[in-house]
């Protein structure tokens, strides 16, 4: 677990690359692939150690994603505090809850980003479109995730090896 | 509770930090660093307070050095104030003395010899002795008689560069001879100490005195021409010894003399007429 996710992180951002490229479905670069690095330590308890972590993915983000180095981490880690205390007062752990984490992260990061650039001079308008839809298919991308999850695919992998070996 | 403080403090750090690193590399349509731009907009309050301050002090300091020379300008008008007050009053002095002397000069007709005016700047009745400012180059001899409003007021006893020392007649070791202004009485005034009294010595018994009578200088000394008013009888006494106990007021008042005439000729040469 120690080394995987850092790969894991790693390999998300360099997919969240790859969605923005010239070429792909428009939906594509407004989704947040890293939102899943936020959303799943607030919803398996992962302590705040993740708001740290939180500030690392947002820094690769800035380093692959933005002009400038900072704001990005800010608004990750800005997301993953929110979620830390959401889970708090939240007790469900269904996919469901992954979706709507999802959107309240998607929501946050895009709009703390901005925030952090508007005494940067650096503003760009928010539009609306983009942010719904950002908002929207991150919270599938997390509802996905958390779903897939559920099906808890290694034990039932487990005990169709143990029917097997029957 | 306790924990969650110092992180979230932590994390608001954190993003203040990489707020400036995100500063130190956002650039401004005019090509200008945004952390510059707020370190400018951070330092140039205090600029301008510093400059305020820096031009506040100056004023301040340009307001207690204007605050130093108006004590100043003050201290030397109520010196000088007190200057004129004191020129004033000796010229009052002055004045006065002139019209003194003026009075005495009226009466210079009456003596046939040349006279010197003189301030009176310092005079002691009680020890009986004055001192007279001359303003003339004039060597004023020793033994020059000296007359004030009135009569005679003493002699020169001492003559220095414009300052002239006189005895007065009521000085204890002062005598003058001096007679009736018929000439009928010869005697001597001698002076007792006291401004207001001289006692008149070798009065006979049988001579015949009246309260108030005049005497004048006989010239019998060899120091006064005859003639000058002397005093007054003022009482009249019997004593045990061979000659009465007269007393005498001086003509001059002694103690609120402020000019004298000097008569210099007088000890030079031979006596002249006198008074007249």
């Amino acid at each position: 677990m120690a080394v995987t996710a850092p790969l894991l992180i790693a390999a998300t951002l360099l997919l969240q690359r790859l969605l923005g490229a010239p070429g792909g479905p428009q939906w594509s670069g407004l989704l947040l692939l890293p939102a899943v690095w936020v959303v799943g330590p607030a919803l398996l308890g992962g302590g705040r150690r993740w708001v740290w972590i939180a500030v690392a993915v947002g820094l690769g983000w800035d380093a692959l994603l933005e002009p400038i180095i900072g704001p990005g981490a800010i608004a990750w880690s800005a997301a993953a505090l929110f979620l830390l205390w959401l889970a708090s007062i939240v007790a469900d752990r269904s996919p469901k809850a992954w979706l709507g984490f999802g959107a309240v992260a998607a929501a946050i990061v895009i709009l703390v980003h901005r925030l952090v650039l508007l005494p940067l001079g650096l503003t760009r308008p928010v539009r609306w479109i983009d942010l719904a839809v950002s908002v929207a298919v991150t919270a599938a991308w997390c509802g996905l995730v958390g779903w897939i999850r559920s099906l808890d695919l290694p034990k039932r992998w487990r005990a169709r090896q143990a029917r097997t070996l029957r | 509770m306790t924990e969650l403080r110092p992180f979230l403090l932590r994390i608001a750090l954190l993003w203040l930090v990489l707020e400036l690193l995100a500063a130190t590399q956002a650039v401004t349509p005019e090509g200008e660093r945004v952390a510059w731009r707020w370190a400018r907009a951070a330092v140039q309050p205090l600029a301008l307070a510093v400059s305020e301050a820096g031009s506040a002090a100056a004023d301040l300091v340009g307001a207690v050095r204007d605050g130093g020379q108006l004590l100043a300008d003050n201290r030397r008008m109520t010196v000088a104030i007190e200057e004129l007050r004191t020129r004033n009053l000796l010229l009052r002095e002055d004045l006065a003395a002139l019209r003194e002397g003026a009075e005495l000069l009226e009466s210079v007709g009456r003596i046939e010899t040349a006279a010197v005016i003189g301030r009176c700047v310092f005079r002691d009745p009680i020890r009986g002795r004055m001192e007279v400012r001359v303003a003339t180059r004039v060597a004023i001899p020793k033994d020059t008689p000296v007359l004030g409003a009135g009569g005679l007021a003493g002699r020169v006893v001492e003559s220095r560069s414009g300052s002239v020392w006189v005895q007065l007649l009521t000085h204890p070791a002062a005598a003058t001879a001096v007679q009736t202004t018929n000439g009928s009485l010869q005697a001597l005034a001698a002076g007792t100490g006291r401004p207001d009294r001289l006692d008149i010595q070798y009065v006979p018994r049988t001579a015949d005195l009246l309260q108030g009578e005049a005497f004048v200088t006989s010239g019998a000394d060899g120091i006064y021409p005859a003639g000058i008013p002397v005093g007054s009888v003022a009482s009249i006494r019997e004593s045990a010894g061979a000659f009465l106990e007269v007393r005498a007021a001086p003509s001059v008042e002694l103690a609120r003399l402020r000019a004298v005439l000097l008569l210099p000729d007088v000890a030079r040469g031979p006596r002249p007429g006198g008074w007249r």
